[in-house]
């Protein structure tokens, strides 16, 4: 693969060092953000630090579901976009590559197999009285 | 019976050092350590996190807070998470044109819903900055590296 290096913004080894320190403390500090919203009920900003956390995991753009298939391993955040306007959606991204002969369709295939569903079996509603 | 010490301690003449020796562990050894502990447990809430940043989450989050205004909420607290930052800012600049040409207004958007500010929070603006370059996937390459891979 070849990479064009004017693209690239040099960054020193020290900001370097930095940034991956500083991601390494962001699960601690959106656990601290959690225990805020979930004690005080916040449905909205709950499920934005739950997303947050999945976002700065993947490196994605938070709020843009445009790059879901950016999740999957060797996927560019531009060709995301790309697949997502051809239909190519999760369940069948595996099968698309493998017929274009991509390589990366045995490893995407993995990652697939291992996507998370929610399956909900019961629901309640739970009364509340504010005072 | 008796206790075994040694003979320079017990000397008479010695005493005003022995003296100074017991001031010194007890009048400020012993204050200066229980004081460390006191105030640096109250620096730091049970999560772990720095009291101001907790602060800023309890100050920063509504109800109807979009995952926008939570990330600008977190990009606060590195202010007082990583206070002690380097000063070379040329190269957050060019990185910052980066996220700009690519975010378009959405950056200026939230670069003031985390209140960065060029002139003051440089610790806060620095780390923004770095948060959003790994959001973006931007490639960068250590400086070094790149004179190096240029002069091939």
């Amino acid at each position: 693969m070849t990479r064009d290096i004017s693209r690239w913004v040099p960054l020193s080894d020290h900001a370097r060092a930095e940034q991956s320190d500083m991601l390494l403390q962001t699960p601690t500090l959106l656990s601290s953000l959690l225990n805020i919203t979930t004690s005080r009920n916040w449905l909205v900003p709950t499920l934005a630090a739950m997303h947050l956390h999945a976002y700065l995991a993947q490196a994605l753009l938070p709020g843009d579901t445009s790059l879901k298939l950016a999740q999957l391993p060797g996927i560019k955040v531009s060709e995301s976009r790309e697949l997502l306007n051809s239909a190519v959606s999760v369940a069948n991204i595996a099968e698309t590559l493998k017929s274009k002969g991509d390589s990366r369709a045995v490893e995407i295939k993995k990652a697939v197999s291992q996507w998370g569903s929610i399956e909900i079996v019961d629901a309640s509603f739970k009364g509340m009285m504010n005072s | 019976m008796g206790i075994a010490l040694p003979k320079t301690i017990v000397e008479g003449r010695n005493r005003m050092y022995v003296l100074a020796a017991y001031a010194i562990i007890f009048g400020a050894g012993l204050p200066a350590l229980v004081g460390r502990w006191w105030f640096g447990n109250r620096e730091k809430t049970k999560d772990g996190v720095n009291a101001r940043s907790a602060a800023a989450f309890f100050k920063g989050i509504s109800e109807d807070s979009n995952i926008d205004e939570v990330t600008a909420t977190l990009g606060k607290s590195f202010e007082w998470e990583r206070p002690k930052t380097s000063k070379q800012n040329q190269e957050l600049d060019e990185l910052e044109k980066q996220i700009d040409k690519t975010l378009g207004p959405k950056w200026r958007t939230l670069k003031t819903l985390a209140e960065v500010n060029s002139k003051q929070n440089s610790a806060r603006r620095r780390a923004f900055i770095l948060l959003y370059a790994h959001l973006l996937r931007l490639p960068v390459a250590s400086s070094s590296l790149r004179d190096g891979e240029l002069s091939l």
